[in-house]
């Protein structure tokens, strides 16, 4: 059985603000858009869980009170 | 529980001055020490070195505590600093007339979205933070000061100039009945922000940052509210134009409310009655009955000096270091500077240290102030982003999620409230035992059939340094150290006591291990396998008096 890993502490989560930050801090816009779509996939490889990322997809787009539109259905 | 303190100010007390004795004749000798500055950092500053021994004079421009009035100022109180109190003496007094809390809230768009409850930590001797206006704080110091025969507060006397050789340092005094010349071997500068002493002898601190945000401090008596005692946030309530609201206790039924104003909003157009009035109706109801106690309005910056000390003048408090009150690092850094300069100073004025203990100052409380700055500029970024890009898109998505997930609103950072500072990088500090550097927790000691006075491990410390043997007995032969005292701890624990100690030191208290403890209650080495021999070593390096101890005119130019 997989081992849970330990909840990120306040500290850590301070830390990831302040790098986050850092790390889209660029005055070209399509350069901050190329970070963090890359940043996305990254994570998404980490996570190796395709129904967690769509959930959070469609979280994001019913925080926004839309829903997803797909090219395909 | 202690009771609350029966006393409930309604102005400030008003000390006598005292023709001093400069006035009449020349001193012989200089003053071992001069504080200059009456505030939290120069009274526990005087009172720590009257207390070992040191005579200490005061030199205050005013004649009270605070400034302007009933100013809350700095007013949540810190584990380590009731920890620094209880060593002197006053930390029963601000426990119970302040307020204890240990709930904070996090509002957003005026719903509470985060909220944390300091862990209850019965192991300890403090618990949580103690809420409780700055003047109550200084007055409790001055009365513990007046107590003490080798302490002299002297009240309405102003330093006006600052000359320094490497004998002595020479102050010039500004009082009601005339002006006066005197000599101090040492002085530690706690005289604020705008520190006099600093700019007489030409110092000035590195201004880190600055911003245009400004707040507005409205101290309120309420009469028909009972509000939960907890501390809470809003980031961006409506009733305050979509800007930050910070509210906190106090004592006398005194709630501290700072609201963040608009850009560009005029602060004094901001205070006048009415509009103060307003803003607290506008957030806390139209039914609310209350007084405003005090106003005021602030905004911030971060600096700090080069060095902590110049030849023979130490700097404290905010004289040596600026933080955004994000987290209550000031108050509560400016009494760890004074816990952390008293025994030093003392060490040395009785010829038991040299040189490199004293320089140790400036190493581990510039280091402590950085960490101070570090983290208040995190939060004063998020409660006020102004125009970067960077942050505004971080902050956004944070907020916009905050109310569904725990993970955002945990980032939501409008100040991380104060922690003891780490001295790992010290001089000092020897070895690289993980407790190295960190304040020694104040374990109760627990122990069946004991009177319930709740002792606790720093009450079983000596006045110096201490041999914390985690045995119920000492090893059989001990090198002398007039320095050291040896303490056996397991002695004054039953084993609900010793799983205590084992749970805050997470060593167990029977291990045999030992810590030796600076006077400070700061660890400076620790070990399993560790010779009494080797303890007094590590202890006799951290005093080393190197041949020429002399402060030299380049130790006096060095940080101009």
């Amino acid at each position: 059985m997989k081992a849970s890993p330990m909840p990120i502490s306040q500290q850590q989560l301070d830390d990831l603000f302040e790098a986050l930050v850092a790390f889209t801090d660029t005055p070209v816009a399509e350069d901050r858009q190329r970070r963090l779509t890359r940043l996305v996939l990254m994570l998404i490889e980490h996570v190796d869980d395709a129904s967690q990322v769509r959930a959070a997809i469609d979280q994001v787009m019913k925080s926004e009170s839309r829903e997803l539109v797909l090219a395909i259905p | 529980m202690l009771a609350r303190e029966a006393i409930n100010m309604l102005k400030l007390p008003i000390y006598p001055f005292h023709r001093p004795a400069e006035l009449e004749v020349p001193l012989s000798d200089p003053h071992a020490v001069v504080v200059v500055g009456g505030g939290l950092s120069g009274l526990t500053t005087a009172l720590d070195l009257a207390r070992r021994g040191i005579r200490v004079t005061v030199l205050d421009d005013d004649n009270t505590v605070g400034v302007r009035g009933l100013a809350s100022r700095g007013m949540v109180w810190a584990q380590r600093t009731l920890d620094i109190f209880d060593r002197l003496g006053i930390a029963d007094r601000v426990v119970s007339k302040g307020v204890r809390w240990n709930v904070g809230r996090v509002l957003c768009r005026d719903s509470p979205v985060a909220s944390f409850t300091l862990q209850e930590q019965p192991d300890v001797r403090h618990n949580g933070f103690a809420n409780l206006q700055q003047y109550y704080v200084e007055q409790f110091l001055v009365e513990a000061l007046q107590a003490e025969p080798l302490a002299e507060v002297r009240w309405l006397n102003k330093v006006t100039a600052v000359r320094q050789d490497a004998e002595e340092v020479e102050l010039d005094v500004e009082t009601p009945e005339g002006n006066y010349t005197t000599r101090a071997q040492w002085v530690v500068a706690c005289d604020g922000a705008l520190s006099g002493v600093r700019s007489a002898i030409g110092l000035q601190p590195r201004v880190h940052d600055r911003t245009e945000d400004r707040w507005i401090i409205i101290d309120i008596t309420v009469r028909n509210q009972r509000w939960p005692e907890e501390r809470w946030t809003w980031l961006d309530a409506s009733a305050n134009n979509g800007r930050a609201v910070w509210r906190h206790k106090m004592a006398d039924e005194t709630w501290r409310l700072d609201f963040q104003l608009a850009p560009g909003e005029d602060a004094i157009a901001a205070s006048t009655e009415p509009a103060m009035r307003k803003r607290v109706t506008d957030l806390l109801g139209t039914d609310l009955d209350f007084e405003i106690a005090w106003s005021g309005a602030w905004g911030y910056r971060h600096e700090c000096l080069e060095r902590l000390r110049q030849g023979r003048i130490f700097f404290a408090g905010d004289a040596a270091h600026l933080v955004a009150p994000f987290g209550a690092r000031g108050g509560n850094g400016g009494i760890q500077d004074a816990d952390n300069l008293g025994w030093k100073l003392a060490l040395h004025l009785r010829n038991s240290a040299g040189e490199r203990l004293l320089e140790s100052y400036s190493d581990e409380r510039k280091h402590a102030a950085f960490e101070n700055i570090r983290q208040a500029r995190r939060s004063s970024r998020f409660v006020y982003p102004a125009e970067h890009e960077s942050t505004m898109l971080w902050r956004d998505a944070i907020i916009a999620l905050a109310p569904t997930r725990s993970l955002a609103a945990r980032m939501i950072n409008t100040g991380r409230l104060c922690m003891p500072a780490l001295y790992g990088a010290s001089p000092l500090v020897v070895g690289s035992h993980r407790a190295a550097g960190a304040a020694l927790p104040n374990v109760v000691l627990r122990r069946k059939g004991a009177d319930g006075s709740g002792n606790s491990l720093h009450r079983v410390l000596g006045p110096w340094f201490t041999a914390l043997v985690m045995a119920d007995a000492l090893p059989k032969s001990l090198p002398a150290h007039p320095l050291l005292t040896w303490v056996a701890v397991d002695q004054f624990c039953d084993d609900d006591g010793r799983a205590a100690l084992s749970r805050q030191l997470g060593a167990t208290a029977t291990d045999g291990s030992i810590w030796l403890v600076r006077p400070d209650h700061h660890v400076m080495a620790a070990g399993a396998d560790v010779s009494p021999e080797t303890v007094a070593m590590w202890l006799a390096e951290a005093v080393l008096q190197s041949t020429d101890e002399s402060v030299t005119n380049a130790d006096i130019s060095a940080a101009a």
